[in-house]
């Protein structure tokens, strides 16, 4: 499945990967079970004292936060935070998965709203101003 | 002086009686042995420029009396050091310039880095004119025709807590848990 391939042979079928928000329900079809919450694990004085740049601030700030500070305390010794280091890459890597899991989400649900039509489709409701 | 004595009759060293008494060896040309004199009107002073900067009378050719005040200076064809042969041992290979050869009046553009207005290239103008247009032409069809069409890795949005205000986050395993605003965390500073 190429990406810009797909959208010139097949254009609709498959959604713009990280350029658009999903434009489906995030609980759609997740009723009965419902989804966990992703929690974030530092707060953003945390952030904002340890000068944390905004494209950092995601869900791996905390493992980043602990690496960056066994870095400076462990300085020129910077094996001894090989753990810090790869926590903080397996929480990357546990974050894309849920990305491209979004992704195919994202695309199944275009084909399902193709075959059963804009009502059962599931999209996100726009919330209401008041 | 029984030392300069000695040190003059040892062989091999530098202090040579030929070396240190032999004026046309050490002779140097310097700048002022360039600078121009007043332009040539006579046949006469034509010569003396010529022979003055060791160019043949046939190719010494003074530059325009403009009032730029360059005198006899020879007017030399404009080519570059790049034009010149790399394999010949010149003197000053950095300049491809033999001693005492007179230099252009804008030599210094004329070095390998700079302008060589006599080079002969491998395209002629036309040609590379030709080239810039036609890739330039054939890139730019190609962005137009595939802009609708972006290229993009196969995920959804980077999950950035924050970023858009009161936005819930959802991971795929199970839970039953209420959405905590993100933004009211403030504690444990």
């Amino acid at each position: 499945m190429g990406t810009t391939w797909t959208h010139f042979m097949y254009p609709g079928t498959i959604p713009m990967g990280d350029f658009e928000e999903s434009q489906f329900d995030p609980m759609f079809g997740f009723e009965a079970t419902g989804r966990k919450i992703r929690k974030m694990e530092v707060t953003d004085d945390q952030m904002d004292s340890h000068n944390l740049p905004g494209e950092r601030r995601d869900f791996c700030a905390k493992p980043l936060m602990e690496w960056q500070k066994c870095m400076h305390e462990n300085y020129p010794f910077f094996t001894r935070c090989a753990h810090q280091y790869h926590a903080y890459g397996w929480c990357q890597y546990d974050d894309y998965v849920i990305r491209m899991k979004e992704y195919e989400r994202e695309r199944r649900l275009m084909a399902r709203a193709k075959r059963v039509g804009p009502e059962r489709a599931g999209y996100r409701v726009a919330p209401v101003e008041s | 002086m029984a030392l300069l004595r000695q040190l003059l009759r040892q062989r091999g060293l530098a202090m040579q009686p030929a070396l240190l008494y032999n004026s046309s060896r050490t002779a140097v040309r310097v700048l002022a042995d360039y600078m121009p004199g007043p332009y040539p009107k006579t046949e006469k002073e034509r010569l003396a420029a010529a022979k003055k900067y060791g160019l043949l009378p046939e190719e010494y050719k003074p530059l325009p009396d403009d009032g730029w005040g360059r005198g006899d200076y020879p007017d030399l064809p404009m080519r570059g050091a790049d034009s010149r042969d790399d394999y010949y041992p010149w003197d000053m290979p950095e300049y491809k310039k033999n001693y005492g050869e007179v230099w252009h009046v804008e030599s210094e553009i004329l070095g390998e880095d700079r302008l060589d207005p006599a080079k002969d290239w491998w395209y002629s103008r036309k040609g590379m004119i030709g080239m810039l247009v036609g890739t330039m032409t054939v890139l730019g069809i190609i962005a137009v025709v595939t802009d609708p069409y972006r290229l993009h890795r196969p995920v959804s949005v980077k999950a950035i807590p924050g970023k858009t205000p009161d936005k819930v986050f959802y991971s795929f395993e199970r839970g039953l848990e209420l959405p905590p605003l993100y933004s009211v965390q403030t504690d444990g500073n």
